[in-house]
């Protein structure tokens, strides 16, 4: 059962998700060569904190940490360590925080200083990605009618979408239904309706669509080695024009 | 934080209920906790068996990329998905 979220609930989202939007913009003043990820971690960890929100990442199964931050080949989940970022890294922060029981999340991928062409490609086509699927993300489409579009655009772009790993449902709790794979058919999969709240989450890689995970059991990479980009927002559908929560 | 979800195509086992031991190919991921599993004989195209995602066991292995891909279109056929299947049992040890 997806469920459908009321206005006052809505405005809790909104109110959470605002607290990401802003941890987001608040770390991109901070990102440059010599910063570790354990750092980044700990301003949007204290960020959030300070805007009376929690991050709902941590100790979600057992997650160590606020945020999720992954370098270069790393697609996402990965675990923040002393690791300084250098120049020409591409890095994605997803990160959430939760508000009177109720989650926000969302994720970007960073050039750290000047990147080469295709990172920067591959991180303006994840981003692309959102946007295409997002236009399908309206009352009365399904759920396949977003995943054809972001997969479309990625291979379109000569990309490949991550498929072992999907978008979701969100609300009262981080992840709920329905999964939002970044690969499908149109018209497949759930009905889209007023009042769901989705975060939609294209991952796209530079060469193949298989990833592996670490030793630690959370981060994953791309099994080729090539570099990866993220990009996720929180979404309202509505009988109109969607609206991204987490902006 | 994204979600892990099986992967369509992949090849999986029944690890709880009646059809335990059985294998399937995910045909369908209807949820962040359900599958669609379809072997082509028993369990249908038409009617894949929804089944709890952590009541499957992955296998090492998937249908190959024609295949796959006209599951995702859907264009499969059933006998497809079934010689799948029975290639992958061949290809085991005591399969």
């Amino acid at each position: 059962m997806i469920p459908i979220k009321n206005a006052k609930e809505i405005a809790k989202m909104r109110a959470v998700n605002a607290i990401v939007a802003a941890a987001h913009r608040h770390i991109q003043g901070y990102l440059s060569a010599g910063i570790t990820a354990k750092e980044i971690d700990t301003i949007v960890e204290d960020f959030i904190l300070s805007q009376g929100a929690k991050p709902n990442f941590k100790n979600l199964y057992r997650y160590p940490a606020a945020t999720c931050i992954s370098i270069n080949d790393a697609v996402i989940h990965g675990i923040p360590k002393a690791v300084a970022l250098k120049d020409g890294d591409i890095v994605s922060l997803d990160f959430g925080a939760v508000l009177d029981g109720w989650h926000g999340d969302a994720a970007r991928t960073y050039a750290i200083g000047s990147v080469s062409n295709s990172a920067q490609r591959l991180i303006e086509v994840a981003k692309e990605c959102f946007y295409q699927g997002l236009a399908e993300a309206r009352a009365g489409r399904r759920v396949g009618d977003i995943s054809y579009a972001v997969q479309a655009h990625a291979e379109k772009n000569g990309c490949s979408i991550v498929r072992s790993y999907s978008g979701h449902g969100i609300g009262r709790r981080l992840h709920e239904e329905p999964a939002i794979p970044n690969y499908g058919a149109k018209g497949q999969g759930a009905l889209l309706k007023r009042g769901m709240t989705l975060a939609i989450e294209p991952m796209i890689n530079l060469g193949g669509f298989e990833v592996k995970v670490d030793a630690d059991g959370w981060t994953v990479r791309t099994q080729d080695g090539f570099l990866s980009a993220h990009y996720e927002n929180t979404v309202l559908i509505t009988d109109g024009e969607p609206e991204i929560l987490s902006r | 934080m994204s979600l892990r979800i099986p992967q369509i195509g992949s090849l999986c086992i029944s690890l709880k209920g009646h059809d335990k031991g059985r294998t399937y190919i995910v045909t369908q991921v209807l949820s962040p906790e359900y599958v669609g599993l379809c072997d082509g004989k028993v369990r249908k195209l038409k009617n894949p068996k929804k089944k709890r995602f952590k009541h499957v066991q992955v296998l090492n292995a998937s249908a190959d990329s024609e295949l796959l891909k006209s599951i995702v279109n859907g264009t499969a056929k059933d006998n497809q998905l079934h010689k799948c299947l029975l290639n992958y049992q061949k290809s085991i040890p005591g399969g």
